[in-house]
C-alpha cells in the first residue's frame, strides 16, 4: 500500500465519522429544541387530565386536594412542580369523601399511569382510570376502551385476611368483585395484569399511610 | 450514484407524484409500511393522523436526504438515512403528544415505529439517495398521499364496519350490530385482502380499456 492510498483511507474514515458527527449534533439540536418547547404544553395537559381522572373515580367528589411524598415518605400538600400522587376528594360541604391514589408500572408496550378511588373507610374501590398507556391499539387498550370493565372497578372490595391485613387483587374468569378479584379479558392478559399489578403496588404504599393519616390529610395538616 | 445513472432510468417529477398515487401505489401494490396499516387503521382518524404522520416524515427526510445526498458517504448512508428519519419521527411524536394527547395515546408506539417503516427506507434509497431534490419530494409525495389514501380508506371501511361510525359520528342505523372482528387485528387482513381485490380488479379493467382505445 502506498502513502497516498493509506492517506485517502485515513481521509475517507475521518469524513464518514465527520459527516456522521454532523448530523448527530444537528439531530440532536433540534430534538431537544423541540422537547422544551412541547414540554410544558404536555405537562399542562397531562396535569389537567389527572386532576380530571382523580374526580371521576371519587363519587361526589368537587374539588380536591393534591398530596405528594418527601424524600422519608411523609405527605405534603403538593406545589406547582411536585409530582400529584394523592388527591384527597371533597364534596360541595368540604366532607371527604374518598382518596385517589395516582399509580404507574410496566404495561405491555411502554408504562402504564392510572388513577385509582378508594372509599373513605379504605375497605374498597371506587373507580380507576388509565390516564396515560401505549398498549396496543385494539388489544390492550380494553383497559381504557371496555366501559364494562372500567366500571367493575367501582365495585372491588378490598381483601383483607383474618388479622385485617391486606391481601393483594388478583386477576380471575368471571371474577367475584366482593372477594377482590379483577376480571379476566381474554386476549388483553398482559395488560389486566399490569393494571392489577399497579394497583396492587399503589394499594400497598398507600393504604398504610391513609389508615393512619386520612383524617388529618383531609383535614388540611400536615402529615 | 446519481451521476453513474442513466438518463432513460430517471424520471419526471410528476411521474413520480402519479406513481405514488396508483401504479405504486405503496399499500395497495408495494404491500409496504404494513405494521401500522394492519394496527392502527381501526378507526378514519388514526389513520388519517398515522398516514400524516408518516407521509410528513417522509417528505422532510427526502428533501434532507436528497441535498445531502453527495456529502453522505456510501458506506454510512444507511446509518445517516435511519439518523434523519428517527429525527423527524421524534419530532412529529413530540408535537403531536403537545398537540393531540388523546391522538397521541391511541397510536401509542406506532408513532415511534414508523423509524423502521419500510416504505419509507424503500422511498429513500430508491429515490431520495440518487435523485435531484424536487424529484424527490414530488416522489415523497407521491408516496405519502398513497400510503394516506390506502389507510384513510382502510381506517374509514373498519370504522363503519366495526363501530358504526365514521370520523366518530354515528352513521350506521341505530339497529346495527358492530362487527367486532373489525376492530380487531383480524379485521385489518380482511378488510385490506378486500381493498387489493377490488383494487387488482379496478386497475386491470382500466388497463384494458386504454390497450383497446
Amino acid at each position: 500500500m502506498t502513502d497516498e492510498t493509506k492517506l485517502t483511507g485515513l481521509g475517507s474514515v475521518l469524513r464518514i465519522q465527520a459527516v456522521l458527527v454532523a448530523i448527530a449534533l444537528v439531530a440532536g439540536l433540534a430534538i431537544a429544541t423541540v422537547h422544551e418547547w412541547t414540554r410544558p404544553m404536555v405537562m399542562a395537559q397531562r396535569g389537567g387530565q389527572l386532576g380530571e381522572a382523580a374526580l371521576s373515580v371519587m363519587p361526589g367528589a368537587e374539588h380536591y386536594r393534591i398530596y405528594t411524598r418527601d424524600a422519608d415518605g411523609i405527605p405534603r400538600l403538593s406545589g406547582d412542580d411536585d409530582r400529584p400522587e394523592l388527591f384527597i376528594g371533597f364534596d360541595a360541604r368540604g366532607r371527604a369523601v374518598g382518596a385517589a391514589i395516582v399509580a404507574s408500572g410496566m404495561g405491555y408496550a411502554d408504562t402504564i399511569e392510572l388513577v385509582f378511588g378508594l372509599h373513605p373507610e379504605l375497605d374498597r374501590l371506587t373507580g380507576m382510570r388509565v390516564v396515560a398507556a401505549r398498549e396496543t391499539p385494539g388489544i390492550g387498550t380494553v383497559i381504557t376502551d371496555d366501559a364494562g370493565w372500567v366500571e367493575s372497578f367501582t365495585r372491588i372490595q378490598l381483601p383483607f385476611d383474618g388479622q385485617g391485613q391486606l391481601q393483594e387483587l388478583r386477576v380471575r374468569d368471571n371474577a367475584r368483585l366482593e372477594a377482590g378479584e379483577v376480571d379476566a379479558i381474554t386476549g388483553a392478559t398482559v395488560s389486566v395484569f399490569a393494571v392489577t399489578r399497579i394497583i396492587n403496588r399503589g394499594l400497598a404504599e398507600w393504604l398504610p399511610i391513609l389508615r393512619e393519616e386520612f383524617d388529618q390529610l383531609a383535614g388540611g395538616r400536615r402529615g | 450514484m446519481a451521476d453513474t445513472m442513466l438518463a432513460s432510468e430517471r424520471e419526471s417529477g410528476p411521474e413520480r407524484l402519479r406513481a405514488g398515487l396508483w401504479r405504486e401505489n405503496p399499500i395497495l401494490v408495494q404491500a409496504l409500511g404494513m405494521c401500522p396499516v394492519l394496527a392502527v387503521s381501526n378507526t378514519a382518524i388514526n389513520a388519517l393522523t398515522m398516514s400524516l404522520a408518516t407521509a410528513s416524515v417522509l417528505l422532510a427526510s427526502a428533501i434532507v436526504i436528497s441535498s445531502l445526498r453527495r456529502i453522505i458517504p456510501p458506506q454510512v448512508r444507511l446509518a445517516c438515512f435511519v439518523l434523519i428519519i428517527a429525527t423527524f419521527v421524534t419530532l412529529t411524536d413530540l408535537l403531536i403528544e403537545a398537540f393531540a394527547l388523546e391522538l397521541h395515546r391511541a397510536l401509542g408506539a406506532f408513532l415511534s415505529l414508523i423509524v423502521v417503516n419500510c416504505m419509507i427506507l424503500s422511498r429513500i434509497e430508491i429515490m431520495a439517495s440518487r435523485q435531484p431534490v424536487s424529484v424527490a419530494a414530488l416522489d415523497a409525495l407521491g408516496m405519502g398521499a398513497g400510503f394516506a389514501i390506502g389507510l384513510v380508506t382502510l381506517g374509514s371501511l373498519r370504522e363503519l364496519l366495526g363501530f358504526g361510525t365514521l370520523f366518530g359520528s354515528r352513521v350506521m342505523p341505530d339497529n346495527f350490530e358492530p362487527w367486532q372482528v373489525m376492530q380487531l387485528p383480524g379485521g385489518g387482513f380482511f378488510t385490506l385482502a378486500a381493498l387489493v381485490i377490488g383494487f387488482t380488479l379496478l386497475d386491470r379493467r382500466m388497463r384494458r380499456r386504454e390497450v383497446s382505445a
